[in-house]
């Protein structure tokens, strides 16, 4: 049982490393993902007359 | 290595907020800091809007007396990144260094934190930041260790800024003090919460909120899995905008369902550490949190919500229902840490495995680093404002500030464009009345300040604002809303620049509407006050100490006379 337990904390550090190292790797090629990522603009203030809060 | 866990916290601390370490103010969302804010009836509860940020504005008021608004908030925000991991390492039942650090990591690096931070909820950051030593000095009280109470009290005091944080501190205090405590920690703890309770009770307009804001405002999923597996993994707050990218990584709900599986096993061995008892209603307490903070979006709990928002007094405060997984970020953290540690002794590579649970947080979100990679910046407010703050400084007349266009939230050039509170209540010597209908996902949501209602009404019938209590009305431009030039006629200017008009409201005005009462809520504040400063005086002063100690050594001498 404790055996399992510690493959199992291994096998998904093992994921996550290869989960976060792939995410990662997309968004450093993905020309534009500073620009999204930095300063993104709310997505549905297009009315000129409110500032949205938020999203759900 | 009694330096590890206060490096690495450290380390976290800084990992995020090294960029905005700068001078200048992080203006973003509902985190409004001023250079020098002042002191009005609204920052003590006494104005027309409900207590919200009571008494946090009123203590900002007094700190940013002390140093620039600006150092302040760097050092609020600084405390918070490093208190929280480090009060959760400490609070591991461990003698490893390296398990108390895991823990540290995993409250730290939470994205219960990344995304309050985003939303601008400081005040969250700093309950958040105080949650672990007040379980540890709530843990001392139930083991009648001397000296606990003061501490716990003095520990939950900066939680007690805001009404969400008071309740999270004190539940958790009462919880981890135990029922045999009861009597001393539910007094003292509500005497605490008295500065933003009793101007809430005593608000002549009540404390109903509107029931639009309840599906709005409720927990959502950030990839495919639920809502649930969002708040078990500390995210899910409701608005998409501050939810970092990483959140959506497809392999996250797996991860988190495997992590609070290694938590469960990892509480297991908390009982013969802390005793059944408090174990268990610590755990307890944080499934709660996750309940409250998923309640709203399970089949009929909108609904229910939503009647109890705008029927119950005070249950608006269920709205943004993620806040309330606060409490379980600690069995989260802790029980994950204690359950690599029951993982580790049936290994042989025990460092790679801590190692990896350590890093886990951070591989999984990378882009909170770097005030979430840019997210965050400094800036400074442009020179209108000062001058804006002087002229109203300078005039003795009566009269509340009114600020259009009637919008509570702004988007300025000079900030990036970013969503962010109206800086004028906070920035300006007088009372600002501000719109308090908020807008989410293009769908108004009401406030709850009955005189904006009036005034708004007012304004449509272009009648006299003075007669409203309004005697100044702030233009801020460069902000997207419009102005009706028939509200500004017959207004004088004052003051104009690329950013701001400031215009006077000719003719007599009227005294502004009674808020609360105000001997009560300041017989309130000075009873917070009168506890704050005996914890204080117990642990500081001799007394107390040579009873305890002559106690102690009597004891002793018992002991080795037997």
């Amino acid at each position: 049982m404790r055996t399992l337990i510690g493959a199992v904390i291994a096998v998904v550090a093992g994921l996550a490393f290869a989960g976060g190292g792939t995410y990662v790797l997309v968004s450093s090629l993905a020309p534009d993902e500073a620009s999204q990522l930095k300063n993104a603009p709310a997505p549905n203030n297009s009315n000129p007359d409110t500032v949205n809060y938020g999203t759900p | 290595m009694r330096l590890v866990l206060p490096a690495v916290s450290a380390v976290l601390a800084l990992l995020v907020l090294t960029p905005l370490l700068g001078r200048g103010f992080v203006l973003n969302y509902d985190m409004v800091f001023a250079p020098d804010q002042s002191l009005v009836p609204d920052g003590l509860g006494l104005g027309s809007a409900l207590p919200r940020s009571v008494p946090a504005d009123a203590v900002m008021s007094f700190a940013t007396a002390l140093l620039p608004g600006d150092v302040v908030q760097k050092i609020v925000l600084l405390a918070a990144l490093f208190a929280g991991p480090l009060g959760a390492g400490r609070l591991v039942p461990t003698n490893s260094v390296a398990i108390r650090v895991v823990a540290a990591v995993w409250y730290g690096w939470s994205a219960y934190v990344a995304e309050r931070l985003f939303m601008g909820h400081w005040p969250y950051l700093v309950t958040y930041a105080c949650l672990p030593w007040i379980a540890a000095a709530g843990l001392a009280v139930r083991r009648g260790e001397p000296k606990a109470l003061p501490k716990l009290i003095l520990a939950c005091v900066p939680a007690v800024l805001t009404p969400t944080g008071g309740i999270i501190a004190a539940v958790l205090a009462v919880v981890c003090s135990g029922r045999r405590k009861l009597a001393v920690t539910v007094p003292v703890t509500v005497l605490l919460n008295m500065p933003w309770l009793l101007p809430s009770v005593l608000h002549p307009g009540g404390s109903l909120s509107s029931p639009d804001g309840a599906g709005a405002f409720a927990a959502r999923a950030e990839n495919w899995g639920s809502p649930v597996t969002s708040v078990l993994g500390l995210g899910g707050i409701w608005n998409a905008e501050v939810v970092p990218g990483s959140r959506g990584m497809p392999l996250l709900p797996v991860i988190t369902l495997l992590s609070v599986a290694v938590a469960l096993v990892g509480l297991r061995s908390l009982a013969p550490r802390w005793g059944l008892a408090p174990a268990r209603s610590f755990v307890v307490l944080g499934a709660i949190g996750v309940a409250i903070a998923v309640f709203g979006t399970l089949p009929g709990g909108g609904d229910v919500l939503a009647w109890a928002v705008s029927h119950v007094p005070g249950a608006g405060l269920l709205r943004d229902s993620q806040k309330w997984a606060a409490w379980w970020a600690l069995p989260l953290s802790l029980g994950f840490a204690l359950g690599v540690e029951a993982a580790g002794k049936y290994l042989t590579n025990r460092t790679a495995l801590v190692a990896l649970a350590a890093l886990l947080p951070l591989i999984t979100m990378p882009d909170f680093a770097w005030a979430g990679l840019g997210r965050l910046e400094v800036v400074d407010y442009p020179a209108d404002w000062s001058a804006v703050r002087t002229v109203l400084a300078a005039d003795d007349g009566a009269g509340d500030v009114l600020a259009l266009p009637m919008s509570a939230f702004r988007r300025f050039s000079w900030n990036g464009d970013r969503t962010q509170l109206d800086p004028a209540p906070r920035f300006l010597p007088r009372t600002v009345v501000i719109d308090d209908v908020v807008y989410v996902g293009g769908r108004p949501v009401s406030g709850e300040d009955g005189r904006v209602a009036t005034i708004r009404r007012a304004m449509a019938r272009n009648d006299d604002l003075g007669a409203f209590g309004i005697g100044w009305v702030l233009v801020e431009h460069g902000t997207p809303g419009s102005v009706d030039p028939g509200v500004l006629r017959g207004l004088r200017e004052v003051w104009s620049g690329p950013w701001l008009t400031l215009y006077r409201v000719p003719g007599v005005i009227a005294p502004p509407p009674a808020g609360a009462p105000r001997l009560p809520v300041v017989a309130g504040d000075l009873g917070a006050l009168a506890v704050v400063a005996s914890s204080l005086l117990w642990l500081l002063l001799p007394a107390g100490r040579f009873s305890r100690s002559g106690h102690s050594r009597t004891f002793e001498e018992q002991a080795c006379a037997h």
